[in-house]
This record gives C-alpha cells, structure tokens and sequence, in this order.
C-alpha cells in the first residue's frame, strides 16, 4: 500500500502523462480535421475517434487506465488519537466478538480458531457475509487480517497502534476491497466508495475512542428506547476511568489569584 | 414532561413531551428548577443554525435538582442542587485534560462529529439544545434534561445563594468572562466592548474585574447602554453618528488596548455596511453578518487583542484582514471552556465581589417563553435577559 497516493491519482484525477496526453491530442486533432474533410460514414467514425482523442488529452483522465489501476483495489486509511495505552487499544481491538459493540455496521463476529473469524455486516439495505484470517498479529502494534475466498467482500485490512510522545496513541486503519461488481462498478464508483469507507472507518474509529477514553458510547438520545444501536449501552466494563478534570474541582486562575480572591 | 419544542423558522411552542431517562453509565436527570433564553438561542430561533430538526428541545442555561444519576456518577448525587454546564464535556480526552473544555472529543456523537470534521476541520464539544451540529441533545427549557458526564459538567451550589445569583455561572457569565480575559487587561487599559447584550455586560462587568481603567461600551438599544452606564461603562451609541470616531475620540487617537466582539453573526449596525450584510444574509449569498467584527478590527489599537465571544458560524464576508495584519492585531476566539470558570466564579459570587443577577429583566413561567423569544428578538419593552421557573 506504499504506492496508495500515486495510486489514488492514476484513479481519480489525471492519470495519463503529459507527453502522451500532447501526443494524443495532436494524433486527435488530425484525425478529427481528416474525418471532417470526407462526408462519407469512414469520414464521421474518423472525425469521431478524432474528438474521443481528443477530449482524452484535455482532461487527462483516460478510464482504460482507471479500470487498470484499481485491479489494486480500493484503498483508504484513516487514524485517530487515543488517549490510551497501545495495549488497552489492541485488546479492544482483538476481542473480535465485541467489536460490534463500537463498530456500528458490524452485525456480529463468531471467532471459529486458528486466527479464522466469520463476519456479518449491514451495507444500507444488504447484510454481506465473510469468513477472515488474521495474517499478522503483533499484540500492542500491529493486526493484519484478510478474507477467505468465497465471501462477499474480498478485502485485506491492518490496524496499526503507536503511542505518541504526551499525546496518546495513534490507532490507524488501512483497508483494500475490491467492490462487488467487478472492475465497471469500481471504476464508475471509486471516488464515492473510498468517501464512503472512509466516512464509515472515521465513524467506528470515533466510537472506538468515547469507549477506550470514557467507558461509554456517545448519544445525544433523551430516552433509552430512543436509542438506536442499543449494543452501545452500558458497557464501561472495557476501561472506566474517574474524570481528570470537572467544573466542581477547576481552580482555574487560582495561581494568578485573578478570579479566586481580590486582584 | 413540559417543554420548549422546535417547530421551525421562529416557531416555538411548549408541547407535552416523554420524560427523559437515565441512558449512559455517567448520566444524570436533573429537574429544572431556573432556565433562561441565551442571544445565541436567537440563531436557532431565526433558523441561521444548521441542523435543526421539529421537535428538538431549546435551551442551554439551566440548574436545578439531581433526581436520578446513572451507576458510574461518583460526584453527584440525587437531591443536591446544582447548575449544568452549557457544553457537555467528558472531563477525560486530551482537549479536557488540558481544560480546553469546548474542544472535548467525545461528547458529539460519530455522526454529528464527521459532519462538523466535514464543514470544520475538526468537531468540537456539544452543547445542550443547540442543534445536531452540536451533538443534537435536548436542553433545559423543559421540566428535566438528561445530563451526560454529570460528574463533569455540574457545579453543586450552597442553598445561601438564590437561583438568579447563579445561573449565569452556567454560559454568559464564563463567556464574557474568557472574553475579557483573553484581552490580557493590564494596568490603564481601555477596553471597547461591541454589544450591551447579556454577554456584553458580562464582559463590561469582568473587564473592570480584571483592572480595566476605561470600558466603552457599543450598542444601539438605549434599555441596555443605559444597563452598561450603570455598569461605570463609557457608552457609544451607535445611532449617534459615526462610531469609529467617537470611539477615536474617546481613546485619544490611539485606539482601545483590546475590543470584544459580543455581538457575532446577527449584527445589526447601521449604514450602508449593516445594510449590505442584511441584504446578502437574507439572500442566502453569506452566512455571517460580520459589521461588528469589521468595526472592532477597525478601530482596535496597534498590536491590540481582538476578542471574540460573539458567534459565527460559517463566512463572513470583506473580512479586513488588512488592517489586522497591518495592526499586528491578536485574534482571540472560541466557544467558552465553562468548566473552568464556573467553580472560580461562583466563589467570587458567595464572597459577594459580583452578582451577575443584574442583567435579568424578566422572569416568567415556562408556557411564557416563546412570547419572550419573540420580544427578546425585537429587543422590546427593556427585556435584556429572559428567565423563566418550570
């Protein structure tokens, strides 16, 4: 995934080089002024494949090349700032059965042994169904997982955990899928799916954070029944920490004396 | 229960709603005893806020009685009576832990925060009854609110001290408060502050806290300059002529050491100027009216501080970045920390150096308050600062 930036161009923005895209222009204009010229059927599929060319070199995006590029797949990443211990994190993580509780379109996760686990997910109306491997586990670090033929989603993935210096840890995710639908459905969609994704990893990665940093998964609902994701509820048993800081203990601008007593 | 429910563009009413409940480990249910309308409740009331939905329950300054609490809630606890911070703060993320309060990671929910990250960069801390911008909770103009991170967000208050004396602990007193002290008041300083609304006394009144010498204060309704003379302010009346030269004259050529913006996105002004941001406001072709701000950069001294409590919520147009670069102007801004000063404040209250009480004009009931949203809204009949007993 080192080539993920370069890769993104070749998909959604300019993806052909500047001399090939001059070359390409010129061959196009040629042709189109020849097709023109001749008002016979040759004439006009000449003049035609001439402005196709054409229009190739102008925008700099040719989908031949798209399509090609994303027999890599689709790719994303996203990271977030925890304030926890990489182990607490990763254990999180690795208790693959509670994941649902922060991972909102995951249904369920049953671990079958030896690193195999089947997964079930809600995709707006559908529910997709794959059985995984972790191919990589470092406890603290690193996990790596992949699908196992016959899913629905053919995807690789990896969580990488580093803690920073006075400002928690870093908890990134990267994944690969290839979309269902092949090679036409991820070319015309490449630049809506990866917002997606990235939208809904930025999601779970929000959650994962209320849970590791206060006990509890954030909802603005007034009434228990007004929930939606009821797996969220009550669930401070992962880690529960006191408050740092609340308005009852601040002793804000007591130091300077400015608000505690007279100036 | 009862409760001031969002039905649209300047449609208020107070409807029967379920009670709320008891929902996270750190919740609590507090009854409302004391809740007031905000200048920031306006915005939503006009509908200038995005992100409100019919039925969402208004108000963020509220206190009153612990009568339930969630079993993870260590601090409060039931019968104890408390005011409720107006942003909802976990007390735990990196932002709390350095007491930067509004900017908690944790309190807007995943979906209100990845649209905040989407228009913003970054979401910050939710506040009660403002908008599923910020984090779509319901808020104290009701009978009983349920209050995440109670723990965090409730400062308990010795029955010594009346309801009146301390609600404003809950918003406007902390807001003009960092307002003023984000002006870094030293000795003989003068200080213009724009806006004799409910902040804008709050921030008069701090400024002198903090040591200013002089305090001018800018408005156009003659109830709340009348309110900031009281005060000891110098007032500025903007329908008086030109207020860059009186304030000009008022400063010795040389400008105040620091300016408040107390007004924020629905100025008012007059001339051409408010006229233009009126126009294009309505139009939908900006979203802030920004004279206040423009006239506080203008006329701020050289290597001032520009303070900024009033709201803005999205663009605001001919933004003068000229003259603050030229000026070598410091920008100073932000939703308040509440936290932070609630505690330090309310002691300050007990002692009797302060009672913010003063801006309180009209107290009524529950069922009265979208009658006072409307009044308020036009500034009539002297009505500053809106409370209303559930």
């Amino acid at each position: 995934m080192q080539d993920r930036n370069e890769l993104r161009s070749r998909i959604v923005g300019v993806n052909m080089p500047r001399g090939e895209r001059i070359a390409t222009g010129l061959a196009g204009g040629v042709a189109f002024l020849i097709g023109m010229r001749r008002p016979s059927l040759a004439g006009f599929a000449t003049a035609g494949i001439g402005a196709v060319l054409m229009v190739r070199a102008v925008t700099g995006r040719c989908p031949m090349y798209r399509a090609r590029a994303l027999r890599k797949g689709i790719q994303v990443r996203r990271a977030i700032t925890i304030q926890g211990t990489p182990s607490e994190i990763y254990n999180a993580w690795r208790d693959l059965e509670k994941l649902p509780r922060f991972m909102h379109h995951v249904r369920s996760v049953t671990v079958e042994g030896d690193g195999i686990s089947r997964w079930v997910v809600k995709e707006g109306p559908k529910e997709l169904e794959w059985r995984a491997e972790i191919v990589e586990d470092s406890p603290g670090r690193r996990l790596r997982w992949r699908s196992l033929p016959g899913g629905d989603l053919v995807h690789e993935g990896s969580v990488e955990i580093r803690a920073l210096k006075d400002r928690g840890t870093v908890v990134e995710v990267k994944l690969r899928y290839f979309p269902p639908g092949g090679l036409f459905v991820a070319s015309a969609l490449a630049g809506f799916l990866r917002r997606v994704t990235t939208l809904q990893i930025g999601y779970e990665l929000a959650r994962l954070q209320q849970l590791i940093e206060t006990g509890e998964i954030t909802t603005s609902a007034r009434r228990l029944d007004e929930v939606d994701d009821d797996r969220a509820l009550g669930i401070s048993d992962l880690v529960s920490r006191p408050p740092l800081r609340s308005a009852q203990t601040s002793s804000w601008g007591d130091a300077s004396g400015v608000i505690g007593g007279a100036r | 229960m009862r409760a001031v429910v969002w039905n649209g563009k300047q449609d208020l009413r107070v409807e029967t709603v379920p009670d709320p409940s008891i929902v996270n480990p750190h919740d609590a249910i507090v009854r409302v005893s004391s809740t007031a309308i905000c200048g920031s409740d306006l915005h939503l009331f006009n509908g200038l806020v995005p992100g409100m939905k019919q039925g969402d329950i208004l108000g963020h300054e509220f206190m009153g009685e612990i009568v339930a609490t969630g079993r993870a809630c260590e601090q409060v606890k039931v019968g104890e009576r408390v005011i409720v911070m107006c942003g909802i703060s976990c007390g735990r993320c990196w932002f709390c832990k350095h007491e930067l309060y509004s900017a908690c990671d944790n309190t807007t929910p995943a979906g209100s925060r990845l649209a905040l990250e989407l228009v913003y960069g970054h979401a910050g801390a939710a506040v009660f009854g403002y908008s599923h911008l910020y984090g779509g909770y319901s808020g104290g103009q009701a009978e009983y609110v349920r209050v995440p991170f109670a723990d965090v967000g409730c400062v308990k208050i010795p029955r010594d001290l009346s309801d009146d004396q301390v609600l404003l602990l809950t918003d406007i007193f902390p807001t003009g408060f960092m307002a003023a002290e984000n002006c870094k008041i030293q000795q003989g300083d003068t200080i213009a502050v724009f806006g004799a609304g409910p902040v804008g006394q709050m921030s008069i009144a701090s400024a002198f806290m903090l040591g200013a010498e002089q305090v001018l204060s800018i408005d156009l309704v003659p109830e709340r300059l009348a309110m900031a003379a009281q005060q000891g302010a110098v007032i500025v009346d903007e329908t008086h002529g030109d207020v860059v030269t009186r304030i000009d004259e008022l400063t010795g050529g040389r400008g105040p050491d620091a300016v408040i913006d107390a007004v924020g996105l629905e100025a008012h002004g007059t001339g051409r100027q408010a006229a233009y941001d009126k126009v294009k406001q309505a139009l939908r072709l900006d979203t802030d009216r920004g004279i206040a701000l423009r006239t506080a950069i203008k006329v701020c001294r050289k290597g001032g501080i520009v303070s900024i409590p009033g709201v803005y919520g999205g663009f605001v147009d001919k933004f003068p970045m000229g003259a603050a670069f030229e000026k070598g102007l410091t920008l100073t801004m932000g939703q308040t920390h509440f936290h932070r000063y609630a505690k330090p404040l309310l002691d300050r209250i007990r002692a009797g150096v302060v009672d913010p009480s003063f801006v309180i004009t009209d107290r009524v009931g529950l069922e009265d308050l979208p009658t006072y949203y409307a009044k308020f809204n036009d500034k009539r009949g002297g009505c500053i600062k809106v409370v209303a007993r559930p």
